[in-house]
């Protein structure tokens, strides 16, 4: 029988580690991703560099090519260590799958986050060590901090978390609407055009960046990113209040449709 | 307090309807059709506590939707279950402490990873004292006969062998009632065999109350103290499975393969339903014991290459179910269903 909260909390450090444990059993899936994490730190740094060359500038809104270059690598070792849990989410709920699992001792959607977060981790760790020695090899070292190192990590996990919050809500949305792999392509390409990962935000004009910032699509990713190279406090804690702002409206929407759905929810043979 | 009580329980499903074609897919996309299925349809039972029962019956009867009604995953479209004492639909989370489940189409392993990582995750999931979690695995470890591939992904084991760790993953938290889905589906006559053994040992042994649905005639003989049959949303039959077996499970089917021609076949019970030079498929009787004397007959007779027995199908139970419905009925019998309890 149920004993006490940390047993409640334990159950998804659990879930954790068992998704950890089972994408290091084949390290060729997250050591191949770290390959397209060099080949894109190539690609960036020519892209940037000329573009910079042309416009006869070293830097754009005090970063230079340098600063954009490690920008995208975290940015893109983020994004390859990030499950996109809606697909199987919204496949499981077809197939009937999705049912099954709702009748264990636990919150579902925390322990399907749970569960890529640990899937995620051997990616990112990879990503970002490959990432990084391409970076200081190709375009040479930026000024890390510590704090900046803390305050950008914990960024990461909060957009994790964001990201999260919102492939489980389009899943989900399969409960209604059959198919949500339309909603799922549309995120994922707001992600890519506003969220920093083809085009920096720091570089954007001023309007549009502080609309781009404030947007949820920036803050899975690029919000880590640029705090980790360029630490700035006053940054941080803006770009924190945004992710916890998009984190409660985004969970406590997904908390409604989870309690609402599984009352939807079929399950095949019955 | 009974394990398990279901009064007028129902559950119906909306499933979408597409005429064929192009222009039925055009006139689905802006005016859908929707039908209502009755899976279920104002069944009544009880289960009472440390009862193995069978609820059999053909594909699309509502056995599976009803048994995912009872461990809280589906919620029923009206009538009312207790499990336990408790309403599924209110209090999954308290109940799915006190029930284990096991669906034989859907795994609960993580395929990737041994079989004994799972455990330690439903070990934390169902919150067991680990002290209580090492003692109950070694346990089951050693009933089910797991340990030597309890260290193999669950990918690379056999149906059987995933089977057994499906059932020691659905009892690390000592259920009160375990759920059985179709839980021999797929496996070889030994793999049955030892799945049967087990759930009868944790039957009499923990007295666990056990549900289980199934196609196979054989689960319902060696298993279940009570049989109950489904079909197409209604109970059609309640009673000892001593009885179901003495109504409706009177013959079974004997094919042989052979290593030399046949010749001087001169068994005269039976009615051989298939026969070629290599080949003979028998009926057998099981009240005149002819069962018993044609393998002997064989045995002595044939060079046999191979023997397989078979049960009735599930299709051929029912009909016969019906058929002595419909007789009672045109006896004017008031009742439709046979229900004894």
């Amino acid at each position: 029988m149920p004993q006490s909260y940390t047993n409640k909390i334990e159950k998804y450090f659990e879930a954790i580690k068992i998704g950890f444990r089972s994408e290091i059993i084949y390290p060729f899936n997250f050591l191949s991703e770290g390959i397209l994490v060099i080949i894109k730190v190539a690609i960036m740094t020519a892209l940037y560099t000329a573009s910079y060359q042309a416009l006869g500038v070293s830097e754009i809104n005090s970063f230079g090519v340098a600063d954009i270059v490690w920008i995208s690598m975290i940015v893109e070792s983020i994004r390859y260590s990030i499950f996109p849990i809606a697909r199987p989410i919204s496949d499981s709920i077809r197939d009937g799958a999705f049912a099954y699992q709702v009748s264990k001792p636990y919150y579902l959607p925390l322990y399907i986050l749970s569960t890529t977060f640990g899937q995620g981790i051997p990616f990112f760790l990879t990503n970002f060590a490959v990432g990084i020695l391409a970076c200081y090899l190709i375009v040479g070292a930026v000024n890390f901090t510590l704090f900046g190192l803390i305050c950008g990590l914990l960024l990461a996990f909060f957009g994790y978390l964001l990201d999260g919050v919102i492939f489980l809500i389009i899943g989900m949305s399969a409960m209604w609407i059959e198919d949500s792999g339309p909603l799922w392509w549309i995120y994922n390409k707001a992600k890519f055009i506003l969220g920093g990962a083809i085009i920096p935000i720091a570089i954007l004009p001023g309007g549009l960046r502080e609309i781009a910032e404030f947007l949820p699509f920036s803050q899975v990713y690029y919000s880590a990113a640029s705090m980790l190279v360029k630490f700035d406090f006053t940054t941080f804690l803006t770009y924190l209040g945004y992710q916890l702002i998009w984190i409660t409206v985004f969970g406590l929407l997904a908390l409604y449709l989870f309690r609402k759905g599984v009352r939807h929810v079929e399950a095949n043979g019955g | 307090m009974k394990a398990i009580e279901v009064h007028n329980l129902r559950k119906t499903f909306r499933v979408k309807e597409k005429s064929p074609g192009t222009w039925g897919s055009l006139k689905a996309v802006f005016k859908p059709e929707y039908k209502i299925v009755k899976a279920v349809d104002s069944i009544n039972f009880s289960v009472e506590p440390g009862e193995i029962v069978a609820f059999i019956g053909p594909n699309g009867a509502g056995k599976s939707t009803t048994i995912k009604m009872l461990s809280g995953i589906l919620f029923p479209s009206g009538g009312r279950i207790r499990t336990l004492g408790l309403d599924p639909a209110s209090h999954r989370e308290q109940l799915s402490f006190m029930i284990g489940s096991v669906f034989g189409q859907k795994s609960q392993l993580w395929l990737h990873l041994p079989a004994c990582d799972t455990f330690d995750l439903l070990a934390k999931i169902y919150e067991i004292n680990r002290t209580d979690y090492l003692q109950r695995l070694s346990d089951l470890t050693k009933a089910f006969e797991i340990e030597p591939f309890l260290k193999t992904p669950v990918r690379k084991l056999s149906l059987g062998e995933r089977m057994r760790c499906e059932i020691v993953a659905s009892l690390l938290h000592r259920p009160r009632i375990l759920f059985l889905d179709e839980p021999t589906i797929g496996l070889d006559v030994i793999a049955k065999q030892t799945i049967r053994e087990i759930i009868t040992k944790f039957n009499t042994e923990e007295g666990i109350t056990v549900f289980l649905t199934s196609h196979d005639a054989g689960d319902v003989e060696v298993l279940a103290h009570r049989t109950i049959v489904i079909n197409h949303g209604t109970l059609v039959y309640d009673d000892s499975t001593e009885n179901f077996k003495k109504d409706y499970i009177k013959k079974k089917t004997v094919e042989i393969s052979l290593n030399k021609p046949l010749r001087n076949f001169d068994f005269e019970e039976g009615l051989v339903t298939e026969r070629d030079k290599y080949k003979l498929k028998i009926e057998l009787s099981i009240d005149d014991n002819s069962l018993n004397r044609f393998l002997k007959y064989a045995i002595d007779q044939f060079d046999i290459n191979d023997i397989n027995i078979f049960d009735p199908s599930m299709e051929e139970i029912i009909s016969n179910i019906y058929l002595e419905q419909n007789l009672k009925t045109k006896s004017a019998l008031p009742n439709a269903t046979i229900i004894h309890q």
